[in-house]
């Protein structure tokens, strides 16, 4: 349904980025990866994806800080950001939606609503 | 280095696939030994017939040479890969140091110098359990409880060092202590007294040889056995661990002031790629190892000579030298002793030794296991995978000739030829791969025996048996990356009972567990995750100086890791992870009584709009300048988000096209998720009726789980 779309997955866990990915490439996105806010920033400006994937709680650059960064750079406040976080309360939700995130998504990973979310965020 | 740069230099690769990667490069080099060997060929044959032209020889050479050099270059740099810090292993001492500490009485500060010394994987987890001996003696025997240490004018909290270094191709492991050191004549005594020596034969002994006593079996000068170490046993352990590394260890002991034991390991015995020579005796099949093997001859049976019809020995070059059968020096049945004897002459530091097989098959390069513990044969050090998958026998030539003298092994269990091939075909031993590490569980934690699986609850614990035999994505990775967590969450949990303000510690501590409980929620082990949420919820407590960290708290989190860790090694075995209740009910104690705010849902049909003075003028404008008004009702049911989230999400879809004057709920009662299923919003757009229709078909009821809604022009 993406098929030639590109996703930047940021988490700095290996197995995570995997989990994700796989899901992603199913859907058809080939998947870039960045273990924290910062080096998916970079990526993100050097080669913007058509859409961000960020967990919260990352070492260096954490992902509301890269929300803020992505929606603070006029080429890239077009790309969505979906943060993916384990914390399921209303708080966090909320700081990564005041942050500038497009949609947040609760680990574990539910496979419809990741596909769901793609489809609100890329409109297809 | 930032600690970015740190984070770009690394990823997670597989032990598995660096030891195919190793056994390849042994292919790569065998390959290029017998290009050489080839090389030599043609070229004598050229020799003699015309010579073969000087470019030609320089070419053959040149590409000799450079596939050696490529071959061993690969090696080596294989052998860097399997290279890991000690850290890790150093790491795993700071727990049960503390515990045993606690339990005896004493006050101990564990200090580690050295931690990112590189060491083989293998070497770094066979270093673990000689060096957990060596710490609880340290705590048990050597240093002195706070009392006797400021009788003897020392500070109470006295110092065990754990110190890693290398230098030239050496590993050496330090393990200090500030204690009471060893007196080597109370030593010998001890040793006498045991029979282990005459008063004679100690008298004439140097201090640095009265030591050594202390790593002869069943040798202890403590005679009350300790719950921490034992009687005394250990030393001969440690002392046969570290020479199956091919170390050794050396001692340095004032009396007084303290002991040390130092450990040199040579770095490049792990994994090791062995030029052996392949050998067929009766069923078996042997590789004795090249530097091993002084000949092999062909001699006929007259040749041989028999002392008193008993012992047989041979003649090469000049000297006698032993001859046994194989198979029979090694307890197996003889060999079929028929035509010319099939002979291998085997040299050890101690002499030579032939002995006779049925076939010499070839030379190989073998990727080699040492057996170490798992199995003793006297005479066989390894296992291996020879060409044509078979699997064989390292020979070790240096037990072998004490065997074939009638020296004894000094193990416990002696066992045979038959029964290791028996075990290794059984899957008991796994050639060719370094055998998986023996996983330690902490002290305090039990992992869940085999057959928990199908229980429900077992004593104080609880066995996740929704979590059971879930298929884990990813799986090796996963693991090693919780075990790292977990090694440093572990660290860093010991270190903040020594800082107990420091903020930084506690939100480093707090995101390993964040991660952790992230990522086993990830892979569906959601019961555990919720586990660690209850922990991370004390942690989260103490963040906001709500807890006081003391050393209850500190123990929780130590148990809590513990918990991780139990379930991290039961995963790691395919059994189902357990909880230890008894820590959750310790955790519900120091846990927030709830806050009951029950939300109020706002009763969308019984409110109207509150539009302040700004929303009325901007409402007033957009109409003036040709745009529609709108209420939109809408219905939404949220599948998986929870309802505030998509509310707000609508509330954005909706400004996308168009000002949004107010909503009911409002965005504030939203936030504070006083919203049920329904929402009013009141906006101005340019879209006509029929395209705000369109719009929120298309958007709003495909993608956000509305599932009914009214649209009202207001003017």
């Amino acid at each position: 349904m993406v098929t030639g779309k590109t996703a930047l997955v940021v988490d700095d866990y290996h197995s995570m980025r995997l989990t994700l990915k796989e899901h992603l490439q199913g859907f058809g996105f080939s998947v870039m990866e960045a273990e924290n806010g910062l080096q998916g920033l970079e990526m993100a400006r050097k080669d913007p994806p058509d859409i961000i994937f960020t967990d919260i709680v990352m070492p260096v650059m954490d992902g509301l800080e890269l929300c803020q960064e992505l929606k603070n750079d006029p080429a890239l406040v077009g790309v969505p950001v979906v943060v993916l976080s384990t914390h399921a309360d209303a708080s966090y939700i909320l700081k990564a939606i005041h942050n500038g995130a497009d949609d947040y998504v609760p680990k574990p990973i539910e496979a419809p609503l990741l596909k769901k979310v793609v489809a609100r965020l890329l409109h297809d | 280095m930032t600690e970015k740069d740190v984070t770009l230099d690394r990823m997670l690769v597989k032990i598995s696939h660096l030891d195919r990667l190793l056994g390849l490069v042994g292919e790569v080099i065998i390959t290029s030994n017998s290009i050489a060997t080839t090389n030599r060929r043609i070229q004598e044959h050229y020799d003699r017939k015309a010579p073969l032209d000087k470019l030609s020889m320089d070419m053959i050479k040149a590409a000799e040479e450079s596939s050696n050099r490529i071959s061993s270059d690969l090696h080596g740099l294989v052998m860097d890969i399997r290279m890991v810090e000690i850290k890790g292993t150093f790491q795993r001492f700071r727990r049960p140091m503390r515990d045993m500490a606690k339990e005896a009485g004493k006050e101990v500060e564990f200090v580690t110098e050295g931690e990112d010394t590189l060491v083989d994987k293998t070497i770094a987890e066979k270093l673990y359990d000689p060096i957990n001996h060596q710490i609880r003696n340290a705590i048990d025997h050597g240093v002195e409880d706070p009392f006797e240490r400021q009788r003897a004018g020392k500070p109470a909290k006295a110092n065990v060092l754990l110190k890693a270094y290398q230098r030239e191709n050496n590993i050496y492991i330090e393990i200090r202590d500030d204690g009471r050191g060893m007196d080597p004549d109370a030593i010998a005594r001890a040793a006498v007294a045991r029979g282990l020596a005459s008063e004679t034969e100690t008298a004439r002994l140097s201090p640095e040889d009265k030591l050594r006593f202390i790593f002869q079996a069943g040798f202890s000068t403590k005679e009350k056995a300790s719950t921490l170490s034992g009687r005394g046993v250990g030393m001969d352990v440690v002392r046969s661990n570290i020479e199956e590394l091919g170390g050794e260890v050396v001692i340095d002991t004032r009396i007084g002031q303290g002991s040390v034991f130092i450990y040199k390991i040579p770095q490049v015995t792990a994994v090791n790629i062995l030029d052996c020579l392949t050998v067929r005796s009766g069923a078996n099949l042997f590789a004795a190892p090249i530097l091993n093997v002084v000949s092999t001859v062909r001699v006929p049976r007259a040749k041989i000579h028999v002392a008193f019809g008993k012992g047989k020995s041979i003649t090469h070059l000049g000297n006698i030298i032993p001859l046994h059968d194989l198979n029979e020096l090694l307890g197996e049945s003889p060999l079929d002793h028929a035509g010319d004897a099939t002979i291998v002459i085997l040299e050890a530091k101690k002499g030579r030794l032939a002995v006779e097989v049925s076939e010499f098959l070839a030379p190989e390069k073998l990727v080699y296991t040492p057996l170490g513990r798992m199995f003793h044969v006297q005479g066989v050090s390894g296992v291996t995978v020879m060409s044509g998958n078979k699997m064989g026998l390292v020979i070790d030539a240096a037990q072998l000739l004490d065997r074939s003298r009638g020296i004894a092994a000094d193990v416990e269990e002696e066992g045979s030829v038959s029964a290791l091939v028996k075990k290794i075909k059984e899957g008991g031993i796994q050639a060719a791969a370094p055998p998986p590490p023996v996983e330690k569980a902490p002290p305090a934690v039990t992992a869940a025996p085999a057959g928990m699986v199908e229980a429900e609850s077992f004593g104080d614990r609880k066995v996740l048996s929704s979590d059971v035999g879930r298929e884990i994505a990813h799986r090796e990775e996963f693991l090693m990356e919780l075990e790292e967590m977990l090694n440093a969450a572990g660290g860093e949990i010991l270190s903040l009972e020594q800082n107990p303000n420091d903020r930084e510690l506690l939100n480093r501590i707090f995101r390993a567990f964040h991660s952790m409980k992230g990522n086993l929620m990830m892979v569906g082990l959601t019961e555990l995750g919720s586990f660690i949420h209850e922990v991370e919820a004390i942690l989260d407590r103490a963040r906001s100086g709500d807890l006081t960290v003391d050393s209850e708290i500190v123990d929780i989190l130590l148990d809590g890791a513990d918990v991780i860790g139990a379930a991290r090694q039961a995963l790691a075995q395919g059994k189902a992870p357990s909880i230890d209740t008894g820590l959750l009910k310790t955790i519900e104690k120091f846990k927030k009584p709830l806050e009951k705010k029950e939300a109020q849902i706002v009763d969308v049909s019984q409110r109207t709009f509150h539009l302040g003075a700004l929303e009325r003028f901007n409402l007033l404008a957009r109409r003036q300048a040709g745009q529609y008004v709108y209420q939109v009702f809408l219905s939404f049911k949220p599948e998986y988000q929870q309802p505030f989230l998509v509310a707000l999400l609508i509330l954005r879809r909706l400004s996308d096209i168009g000002l949004i004057f107010g909503s009911v709920p409002a965005v504030e009662e939203i936030e504070n998720q006083s919203v049920g299923t329904q929402l009013k919003v009141m906006f101005a757009s340019q879209y006509d009726s029929e395209k705000l229709k369109e719009y929120v078909e298309s958007r709003l009821v495909k993608f956000y789980d509305v599932t009914d809604f009214e649209i009202l022009k207001t003017f």
